[in-house]
């Protein structure tokens, strides 16, 4: 007797979700049970069935879109030779509008920096400098902060002396974004769209705790710890409009591993001058294709290296049979084995050259450099490279400072600040299409929840989508990633929606949400990460 | 407050939650090209209908079904589909067709064409008797087997008890179907 699992399970191995064993034990069921091979045809025939009756049904809809189209692309024509007297009332209907429009509510507004629990932000990390000096900072993300001197001014545009305090922090993640309040929302001519972020920091600068600004032709430099990708524009919050303002395109991203130096430039042999008081030695080879480092320069020897404790004079009058020599890499320094049936020694030395010889060299190795540095340049873009190698020094000077727990990234976007505040490398993105509509958003025990926030959470985005509170019955998300919706009731407390549970909404119609409460107001931003994640 | 299409992205997004104004979308921004395609090369403006529909089929199951991966832009992939759907009717017809050079261009699309259509022109009975099913029951066979959506899902679209009842209500809808299929 065929049961509405044996359904279930046909319905699994046409929609191909059968694998490994599950899918060998239906096979071996088809092949010795023979009802559940006669009920296995028959629903195949089902399906092609329905699917041809979907696909009629599919095509009476679009046929009937193909005929509402036409229709209207008639009617276009009458309503642009009327549209015209129209225009005048539209603009005075317009005008009585924003006159009557009322501010916004503070609290929780919607294009507002402000965090939702406010003892939970995220926290800046502080740097002490004398304004008068500048300084370089770093942050544990690996971006790269430099101060330049003077680089301050007070409300009267006067330069500022003494010390200051820079505040910086990074909201890298969704969870970051939510718990520091910051908008994601972009306006683009009216249409509502989302900023995906590829880095997101925030600066300002005090002296004596009020706040000064930065002179504008004296910008502070933060190289951000990036993402790869392209499209992502520099913007800055506009703290007056409420809006992220456009500054430049995304052209300075850079990899700094595309631009390491080439190893065959590392590993050239550096002419050095000889020294008059150290032994050395000539060595004429048999195969000089196998030195190709020395193929053009002329009359080196090798002297013996200060690294060298073991040299004994009385070596050097002996006759020996064969030498060998071998470079090290690490310091330079060629590694000479001259070899007796009975005996081998080796010393450490270093070719050098006489004085005159020694300037021919450097003519001869600042050549082959220059080649193989372009060599290996080639299509790099110079301003990049020029960029690039500017980070790699400030990471090499932030390394050496042991105090400082500096971690070296490898994609940086450079931000030229002009201005303290909110700035971010960010992508215009669409929100999310599908929707859950006339959501009830209930707690456990079934009681309705009465909430004034609420955001989706977006990883693979990683945005939040806020919405407005006549949003509030509609949950908009992208079908096609991870999610975790966070929302503030009325009396102050955190209610969220794991992604486990999230995906097992369903993606389009009415729905019940069943909404976490969290037991207490939280009152750091790790506590929220760890209530959420 | 609604949204409007403005990338491939939303479109497929759109489809995958049965969002009707993802097909009006289509019907705007890319009829008018497989017109073109299908008009220069022998065909009338209702066969051009005809494969864009199928066309928009075609994309709307691979949507639907998950395996649908935008490799270049839904442009390029309609544009590809309708010249694939229409190079196979052609070859149905015997008569001597004109086509111009830029049709037999175009990077071939792994959508397999023939099996559609066999799968199309197949079946007819069944598809009478899936006619003859109350509308609940239509409806929850064609969400389910069609569209692609979950129990839960079925539940919350149609505003039924839960994902048990649609279950249930699933495979009584079958063993009607079985039984008239079987009956013939």
């Amino acid at each position: 007797m065929i049961e509405q699992k044996d359904i279930d399970l046909i319905d699994q191995f046409l929609n191909n979700k059968l694998n490994g064993e599950a899918l060998l034990a239906f096979n071996n069921r088809v092949k010795s049970d023979t009802e559940f091979a006669e009920e296995l045809e028959i629903m195949k025939n089902i399906s092609v069935g329905i699917r041809n009756y979907g696909r009629q049904e599919l095509k009476n809809k679009l046929k009937s879109i193909a005929k509402k189209e036409r229709k209207q692309k008639s009617k276009q024509i009458i309503y642009w030779s009327i549209a015209a007297s129209f225009l005048l009332l539209i603009g005075l209907s317009g005008y009585f509008y924003f006159i009557n429009s009322k501010p916004v509510e503070q609290k929780f507004a919607f294009n507002n920096i402000i965090p939702p629990f406010k003892n939970a932000d995220v926290k800046y990390k502080e740097y002490q400098l004398e304004a008068g000096k500048g300084a370089i900072f770093s942050y544990h993300t690996g971006t790269i902060i430099t101060v330049p001197k003077n680089a301050f001014i007070d409300k009267n545009g006067k330069v500022v002396q003494g010390n200051v305090s820079v505040k910086y922090r990074e909201l890298n993640t969704p969870e970051e974004l939510f718990i520091a309040g910051i908008p994601m929302s972009y306006d683009s001519s009216g249409h509502a769209l989302s900023l995906q972020t590829a880095g997101l920091c925030e600066l300002q600068v005090y002296k004596n705790d009020s706040l000064i600004n930065i002179a504008p032709d004296n910008e502070i430099k933060i190289d951000i710890s990036s993402k790869a990708g392209k499209d992502y524009n520099l913007l800055l919050f506009d703290t007056v409009s409420k809006k992220w303002l456009k500054k430049n395109n995304d052209t300075n991203v850079v990899k700094l591993d595309e631009y390491a130096e080439n190893t065959s430039t590392q590993n050239m042999f550096v002419p050095r001058k000889a020294n008059h008081s150290r032994p050395r030695f000539k060595l004429v080879y048999r195969d000089p294709s196998k030195f190709p480092e020395f193929e053009e320069y002329k009359n080196y020897s090798f002297e013996i290296s200060e690294n060298e404790n073991n040299y004994d004079p009385s070596e050097a009058n002996k006759n020996w049979k064969s030498v060998s020599i071998k470079k090290d890499n690490v310091t330079g320094e060629y590694i000479v084995t001259f070899i007796n049936p009975d005996k081998r020694i080796t010393y450490r030395t270093n070719a050098v050259f006489e004085d005159k010889d020694y300037l021919a060299a450097l003519n001869i190795y600042n050549n082959k450099l220059k080649e193989q540095q372009e060599k290996s340049m080639v299509g790099k873009d110079p301003v990049k490279l020029k960029n690039a190698n500017r980070i790699k020094d400030l990471q090499k000077e932030l390394l050496k400072n042991e105090k400082d727990d500096f971690v070296a990234a490898n994609i940086y976007r450079t931000i030229s600040v002009s201005k303290a505040g909110l700035w971010c490398y960010s992508k215009i993105i669409d929100k999310p299409i599908c929707a859950s509509h006339k959501v009830d958003f209930k707690d456990n025990n079934g009681t309705t929840l009465n909430l004034k926030y609420i955001a989706v959470l977006n990883h693979s985005k990683n945005t939040i989508f806020r919405y407005t509170p006549e949003e509030f019955n509609t949950i908009r998300f992208d079908t096609t990633s991870g999610n975790v919706l966070v929302a503030i009731t009325s009396d102050e407390s955190f209610a969220y929606l794991k992604n486990e549970d999230f995906v097992k909404l369903p993606k389009t119609g009415d729905c019940n949400v069943i909404l976490k409460v969290a037991a207490k107001k939280p009152e750091t931003s790790e506590e929220i990460i760890s209530i959420i994640s | 407050m609604k949204r409007k299409y403005t990338s491939d992205e939303l479109v497929i997004q759109g489809i995958s939650c049965s969002d009707d104004r993802a097909l009006e979308y289509l019907y705007k921004e890319y009829a008018k090209m497989v017109n073109n395609l299908i008009v220069t090369n022998s065909g009338s403006p209702d066969d051009a209908d005809d494969i864009f529909q199928d066309t928009i089929i075609i994309l709307y199951e691979k949507i639907k079904s998950g395996s649908f991966i935008l490799n270049s832009s839904l442009k390029t992939f309609i544009y590809s589909v309708s010249r694939n759907l229409w190079l196979y009717r052609l070859r149905q017809k015997t008569k001597d067709v004109k086509l111009n050079d830029s049709f037999m261009t175009v990077i071939a699309d792994d959508t397999d064409v023939d099996l559609f259509y066999e799968e199309k022109n197949s079946n007819d009975k069944m598809l009478d008797y899936i006619k003859l099913l109350g509308e609940s029951c239509k409806k929850i066979l064609l969400l389910f087997y069609y569209e692609k959506l979950s129990t839960k899902e079925i539940a919350a679209r149609m505003k039924l008890a839960g994902s048990d009842y649609v279950k249930t209500q699933k495979y009584r809808c079958l063993q009607k179907l079985k039984s008239l299929y079987i009956k013939k």
